[in-house]
């Protein structure tokens, strides 16, 4: 006997149902193996008489079809009404659809119109470009040497001067090079001259 | 033959405007000039040196410092400034030790053009900058001293209608 039959037989013994001698033989043999359980049928017995003598026997309610016919009318009343009402505002709004978009659109247009004629005139935005005036930088390279720039007058001249810079020798001709450069540059002359009046 | 001849034309006059760089065009002028300031009298310290012109003393009394009594011309050089090469200017003639290297650095303007300049002394770069130069302004650079005195740049742009 699987579980659920075992519990369906002790279920209907206990609220004192007819069983028959087959389930009568089948509940005896349960009774034999659990015998807490006749003590278990014994307390429900003695509750339920109990609550029996506290509450009366069950009745059926007064006028039972009476209500159940009632209850049964309104909710068919609230149905129709809320049909009804679906349908008419159906229609409302499906007569809405056709001339709101047109509308729509003509007062747009409208508002575009009179924003152009009655605002005042936009104003030409200008891209206002600020010259930066950027001071221009100096590197150095060598070390320990440093520049400073300096704007010496109102016509434009600039100075910049390097402090740090390694000296050139006294002794150290720099026109010599440029005598030299003199010198080649006349050497250069002569020579052509004398190769011009060699070929003429 | 006369058809072979006219076509050899058109190659050569195509490949001349082929071989025009656009980078070489000239865009400006820069004049430099070498000079030498000096509290010395000039002709007992660099007595081959030329009296510089008198608006550099002028414009030299306005720097602190560099007020010197006595201004020499070493040297004095103008070369163009191409559109996007660089040039050099050696004022001293023959001689490499005070050179300025100078290209643009944007697009030349009508009233003048931002130059990257970079001086050197001696084959070594001492500076770099990049000036902003208006038409005949002045930009000196004072440079090593020499002999008691001080050697000075001058830079002067020169716009190409000079």
């Amino acid at each position: 006997m699987n579980q659920e039959r075992k519990e369906e037989l002790i279920v209907r013994w206990m609220d004192a149902e007819q069983l028959s001698a087959e389930e009568n033989q089948q509940l005896e043999a349960i009774l034999a193996a659990e015998p807490e359980l006749k003590t278990l049928r014994n307390g429900h017995h003695s509750m339920r008489e109990e609550l029996q003598s506290v509450y009366g026997q069950p009745r059926d309610l007064p006028y039972g079809d009476f209500f159940q016919t009632k209850l049964e009318q309104a909710i068919r009343d609230s149905e129709l009404e809320f049909a009804e009402a679906s349908k008419a505002s159906f229609n409302w709004r499906d007569t809405l659809r056709w001339w709101v978009a047109p509308v729509t659109v003509g007062a747009m247009a409208i508002a575009f119109l009179a924003g152009t004629r009655v605002g005042t005139a936009p104003v030409e935005e200008r891209l206002v470009v600020a010259e930066a005036q950027i001071r221009p930088l100096v590197y150095t390279p060598e070390g320990g040497v440093t520049s400073t720039i300096v704007n010496a007058d109102a016509a434009g001249t600039s100075v910049i001067v390097l402090e740090g810079l390694q000296p050139i020798p006294d002794s150290y001709d720099l026109m010599a090079e440029r005598k030299s450069s003199s010198d080649r540059a006349a050497t250069v002359k002569l020579l052509s001259r004398i190769s011009s009046s060699q070929i003429f | 033959m006369k058809i072979l001849g006219i076509v050899s034309v058109w190659l050569l006059f195509l490949g001349q405007v082929l071989a025009d760089d656009p980078g070489k065009e000239s865009v400006a002028q820069l004049r430099t000039v070498l000079l030498f300031g000096s509290h010395h009298e000039l002709a007992k310290v660099v007595p081959e040196a030329e009296p510089a012109e008198e608006g550099h003393a002028k414009r030299m009394q306005l720097i602190k410092n560099l007020n010197f009594t006595n201004y020499g011309l070493l040297g004095s050089e103008t070369k163009p400034i191409w559109r996007s090469y660089t040039n050099w200017a050696a004022p001293m003639k023959g001689s490499d030790e005070i050179m300025l290297s100078f290209e643009p650095n944007s697009e030349t303007e009508a009233d003048g053009v931002k130059l990257d300049l970079e001086l050197w002394q001696g084959k070594r770069k001492v500076m770099k900058t990049t000036q902003p130069l208006k038409n005949n302004n002045w930009l000196y650079i004072a440079g090593p001293e020499w002999r008691g005195g001080r050697l000075i740049v001058g830079i002067e742009l020169l716009p190409l209608s000079h």
